[in-house]
């Protein structure tokens, strides 16, 4: 290859990653704007959806029947986690951190002790590739990318044109508010943590062929979707999927004249950098009132 | 008082032990020491620190290095440890303490996933996670017994520990201590009464990352073994539960923590194998209903009131 058609080809890798971790960074940021709760189980619930979908893979042989069940399967559970864990806790932000690892521990080693440690492979459901300007690009990723895109659209839908999406964001803006104009709080924050565990699962299934599924899987994007949406903006949805898709796409420049570890090291530290220069984020928009 | 009587304890433990109870209760009191330094940063000036392994990791390579290529005398190799952790904490606090809560928490564990990282893809500095091994030390450069014998270990990691533990105390209830209380309560109010909080943050979390890589140090000396997974998130994340479940109060607390938990799993681990399912189950339950973790709850029934 030359460099050209490298370039190209780490770019696209890097669009197609850099939306997939936008698809689990707006599960984080939809229940951090809903609830101010940093949810520590988001990897995990990633890791759940690659490990489901490997599950009815083995049992159906067929990957749609995946997409569309094992998203379902974490959002049902994420719900369950909100009623039982988060709910009694709700007011106190730095204990929700600490709860959510608790539940970190117990799926991870759930998985374990039922998935195993070993490392499983999905093959890609499309084979073959498509020529894109001059690169032969897998046809599997493309499809991702797509898939990834229209359910940002349908959580943007959701969220501007339905009624529950017009709550949400109604919590989102102002609890005490929207409590007293009568909106059912708790089965919104219930809601926003089925919503990002959908995504979270999501992305996992998606996930699952391009990268290998391990009960440990859930750690490597953990900071990487915690750096997207604090510089996204907490809470800012679309400002954390703009950030995925940018650091996803510098991290494939950087793996063109270095390692991918270098190029993951080289990602966090800016990203770091930003962090630090901007706490705020980079898409924050002011609040309008206080 | 107290103390004194559980130091004597554990001082007499030994006779009622075996060789494995010995290099178990010496591990014991190595994370013990961890614990109590992760709990400078998180219990008394209210940083929560998602990793510090990095800075125990950093203590258990910064004394091997030291025996590797310079001594081998375990107390060089402490000291050794505390430089390199020191100077880590003092890099990573420069930038974290400029940010608060939620930030705080990510930009810890960004660091730490760093240099997680950096050790794994160095292993020809770092051994990888075949790690580095050296020669057993003797307890005084050369001479006197083997830190391989579970029952020097034991002494070694007991006597460090409570010296830590005595100046902890002391640090708990110092000027600098209440200084870092009222930051963690208040950091409007801190700031008002003329603190420099961010330059107290600092000094806090670079005392807390020095007696964490100093536990990396007594880890190295007693194992004469480290490896990369020492960078391990749930290295950063067991130092988190167990100041939780002893509870962040207490300079004791998260030591006993723990020591509660270690002792836990290796009893269970003959029929549970997932030992961190019921911990994981643990540690929801004790944010839920005792929020101030067992010392919390212990001190609450001493005081003859109920538990909050």
């Amino acid at each position: 290859m030359d460099l050209t058609t490298l370039v190209l080809f780490q770019l696209l890798n890097g669009l197609v990653w850099g939306l997939v971790i936008a698809l689990i960074a707006l599960g984080l940021a939809l229940i951090f704007g809903i609830m101010e709760v940093i949810n520590v189980a988001h990897g995990s619930l990633y890791m759940l959806g690659a490990v489901i979908a490997w599950y009815v893979l083995g049992a159906t042989g067929s990957f749609a029947a995946a997409v569309l069940i094992a998203p379902v399967c974490v959002g049902a559970l994420s719900m369950a986690m909100e009623r039982v864990v988060l709910r009694p806790i709700e007011n106190e932000k730095v204990l929700t951190i600490i709860a959510t690892t608790g539940v970190m521990l117990v799926l991870q080693h759930s998985v374990l002790a039922t998935f195993g440690g070993d490392i499983q492979r999905v093959p890609s459901p499309v084979p073959g590739a498509v020529k894109i300007l001059g690169v032969h690009y897998p046809l599997y990723r493309l499809a991702v990318a797509m898939t990834s895109v229209a359910a940002i659209a349908g959580l943007w839908l959701f969220l501007s044109k339905t009624r529950y999406g017009l709550w949400l964001r109604a919590v989102r803006q102002d609890g005490k508010m929207a409590t007293a104009l009568g909106i059912p709080v708790g089965r919104v924050y219930m809601l926003a943590v089925g919503l990002g565990g959908l995504l979270a699962g999501l992305g996992g299934v998606l996930a699952a062929p391009i990268v290998v599924v391990q009960y440990q899987m859930g750690f490597d994007i953990l900071a990487t979707v915690f750096i997207v949406v604090v510089i996204g903006g907490f809470g800012s949805l679309f400002g954390a999927a703009a950030t995925a898709v940018l650091l996803g796409m510098m991290e494939g420049l950087i793996t063109v004249v270095a390692t991918p570890t270098w190029a993951r090291i080289a990602s966090l530290a800016v990203m770091g950098a930003i962090l630090l220069a901007r706490p705020d984020g980079i898409f924050r928009r002011r609040a309008i009132a206080r | 008082m107290r103390a004194g009587l559980l130091l004597l304890g554990l001082v007499l433990l030994p006779a009622g032990l075996n060789r494995f109870g010995h290099f178990f209760a010496a591990e014991i009191f190595t994370w013990a020491l961890y614990a109590m330094g992760f709990n400078i940063c998180f219990g008394m000036a209210g940083m929560l620190s998602f990793g510090h392994a990095a800075f125990f990791a950093s203590g258990a390579y910064g004394a091997t290095f030291a025996v590797l290529y310079l001594v081998r005398d375990p107390w060089v190799a402490l000291a050794a440890a505390m430089v390199a952790a020191t100077a880590l904490a003092i890099l990573v606090g420069f930038f974290a303490v400029r940010v608060v809560s939620h930030s705080f928490v990510i930009i810890t564990i960004t660091f730490s996933l760093v240099l997680l990282l950096l050790a794994h893809s160095q292993k020809d500095v770092t051994g990888g996670d075949d790690g580095l091994l050296f020669p057993p030390l003797a307890l005084f450069a050369g001479a006197g017994p083997s830190l391989a014998t579970p029952l020097v270990a034991y002494y070694t990691a007991l006597a460090i520990l409570a010296v830590a533990y005595v100046l902890l105390w002391r640090l708990s209830r110092s000027p600098l201590g209440l200084v870092l209380q009222a930051v963690r309560d208040s950091e409007r109010r801190a700031t008002l009464a003329g603190y420099d909080v961010q330059r107290y943050r600092w000094l806090a979390f670079v005392l807390s990352g020095s007696v964490a890589g100093l536990a990396g140090g007594v880890y190295a000396i007693t194992h004469a073994q480290v490896n990369a997974q020492l960078f391990d998130v749930t290295v950063s994340v067991d130092a988190v539960i167990w100041t939780l479940i002893g509870g962040a109060g207490s300079v004791l607390g998260p030591a006993i923590g723990a020591a509660l938990i270690l002792a836990f799993t290796n009893a269970v681990s003959d029929w549970i194998v997932y030992t961190q399912i019921p911990v994981g189950i643990l540690l929801i339950l004790i944010v839920i209903f005792w929020p101030r973790g067992l010392s919390g709850v212990w001190r609450s029934w001493s005081a003859g009131r109920p538990a909050a």
